[in-house]
């Protein structure tokens, strides 16, 4: 399902047929947006209130990186910036020593919502020309959390047991290293010692060759026992010095899998099995002229999104049912919508289908529904070819937009969970 | 060359009763651990009140190699808290320190002296 929930889609255009076949006439030049993440909130509620795709969002994990966060963002000027963007869970902002990984998937509501809830902040404000006055901006603040988060799955657990046996053979590694280590860190004094005793030894044989003498050669002697006494410390800690050499490319090695293995971890941590329940809510405000002091109610917006997953079984049910009041890419009209997809895995190819029906609140008569088929099979390099082919929503002026695209996605950007498709009047 | 350990040594005067010693991988994070006495392994994994020797072990020294991965992306703190319990009084000691990188890991180690 990873290919299919991917995050940051840029959909190059090999082909877009424009199928009419059994469908209203298409509008020539009209651009249909294809958003595969609609059915969750791929960037924080913040933005998505505003119809806005961030090119990146601050997630402060400690109280000072907040609060220089919002510091920089409020600014001197008195404006509103634009394209900010923050998201930051509470709980997080602190360390918390007791909390072992094993907690996390049974944990009570209410420690749940200590885990996952998470506050986020995104502002809007286009550039004022130069012919006017500072735009209006709009800011939304917006809340969301996890109510069930669903057990670990088997790809999970079985990262976990590829992590647990890699740390114990680091450990193993890191105490021969310790012992290597301290037998090689008296190395260099005891290369000079035995430099010492050659030197020595060198001056003796020289003094006895020159005139015999019994002290002399006794001393020699002694001198000559200590010189092999050092050359074999100096060769065992030589031999050490190797070992701990060779033992921290070793360990450098680990550390690198324990890496790959702990960013697939994370990866997955983030699609648990069973049933996952997540609720946003967020409202949004407009700032005359951008200014902090002018500022007015301008809408709000609610997501559930259920999803149950089996991934052995290579299957995924995703619900959504949002409602926005005064969407901004929907003519500032109240929106309901409701639906489901359910996707499932052949190989490495990815297939699902959806459907959704939307609740214009204003306008009946703009109700409308869309359905989709959508593709997805992973390239090299991260990238993914899709697919998809359906009919989009009701546009304002009654014709309905076919969907039907396949391109690659180069996995860059973010994809905001907005009512799309809109086709302006 | 590896990170350098975050160390934490002390003194554990035993008592009449078996002592254990408890090892929290704390901050969500993922990690393993050996326990040494003197240098005779005693046990890996995950370590829960694992029961090291009763009145015996006066004058001998548990070492605990503890590796923490970070694989949270709420937060890089990893941290150690062990726990020992059965001696005279029970002792909690923490170590914390951030990760180095994404994903990075940290070696913790903790020596324990037991007296009596």
């Amino acid at each position: 399902m990873t290919g299919l929930r991917r995050a940051g889609l840029l959909v190059l255009a090999l082909a877009v047929p424009r199928v009419t076949a059994g469908q209203d006439d298409q509008r020539s030049g009209d651009a249909v947006s294809i958003r595969l993440e609609d059915f969750r909130l791929s960037g924080t509620p913040a933005s998505a209130l505003l119809g806005t795709s961030a090119a990146s969002v601050t997630r402060p994990n400690t109280p000072r990186a907040l609060i220089a966060s919002l510091i920089s963002a409020t600014g001197s000027s008195g404006l509103v910036p634009n394209g900010y963007s923050l998201e930051t869970a509470p709980f997080w902002l602190s360390s918390h020593p007791m909390l072992q990984i094993r907690d996390y998937y049974n944990a009570s509501l209410g420690d749940r919502l200590k885990y996952f809830t998470a506050f986020s902040v995104a502002t809007s404000r286009p550039s004022s020309r130069s012919d006017s006055v500072h735009p209006d901006a709009r800011v939304s603040i917006a809340v969301r959390t996890l109510l069930l988060n669903g057990r670990p799955s088997v790809a999970l657990n079985a990262t976990a047991d590829s992590m647990r046996t890699l740390q114990l053979s680091y450990i193993d590694k890191y105490r021969q290293w310790e012992i290597a280590r301290a037998g090689a860190t008296r190395l260099a004094s005891q290369r000079q010692r035995l430099a010492r005793q050659e030197d020595l030894l060198s001056t003796l044989v020289t003094k006895i060759t020159i005139a015999p003498d019994r002290e002399l050669r006794d001393s020699a002697m002694h001198t000559l026992a200590r010189r092999d006494s050092l050359r074999s410390v100096v060769a065992s800690s030589e031999s050490a010095q190797g070992d701990a050499t060779s033992l921290e490319k070793q360990l450098d090695n680990f550390d690198d899998r324990l890496a790959n293995l702990a960013e697939s971890f994370s990866e997955r941590d983030a699609e648990p099995d069973g049933i996952i329940l997540e609720v946003a809510l967020g409202t949004r405000a407009v700032f005359a002229e951008g200014e902090w002091a002018r500022e007015r109610a301008d809408g709000f917006g609610v997501w559930i999104t259920p999803m149950y997953r089996m991934s052995a079984q290579h299957l995924e049910i995703i619900g959504v049912a949002r409602y926005i009041a005064r969407a901004v890419d929907f003519d500032h009209q109240d929106l309901f919508d409701l639906g489901a997809r359910a996707g499932f895995e052949i190989g490495k190819a990815g297939f699902s289908g959806e459907w959704v029906t939307r609740t214009v609140r204003e306008s009946s008569s703009d109700n409308s529904s869309r359905w989709a088929a959508l593709f997805d099979y992973p390239l090299p390099a991260k990238f993914h070819l899709v697919a998809s082919f359906g009919s989009d929503f009701r546009a304002v002026d009654g014709r309905r937009p076919v969907i039907a695209t396949i391109g690659i996605n180069l996995g860059l950007g973010a994809v905001m969970l907005v009512p799309g498709n809109k086709v302006p009047k | 060359m590896p990170r350098k350990a975050v160390v934490h040594e002390q003194d554990y005067a035993v008592s009449e009763g078996p002592v254990r010693l408890t090892v929290v991988v704390g901050d969500r994070q993922y990690g393993s651990s050996m326990v040494f006495l003197d240098d005779a392994p005693l046990s890996n994994g995950d370590i829960d009140e694992l029961p090291i020797g009763g009145p015996e072990i006066a004058g001998k020294t548990a070492t605990v190699y503890t590796i923490v991965t970070d694989v949270s992306d709420a937060t890089d703190n990893l941290s150690v808290t062990w726990m020992l319990s059965g001696g005279r009084k029970r002792s909690l000691a923490t170590e914390s320190a951030p990760a180095s990188k994404k994903f990075g890991s940290q070696m913790f180690k903790g020596i324990f002296h037991f007296r009596q």
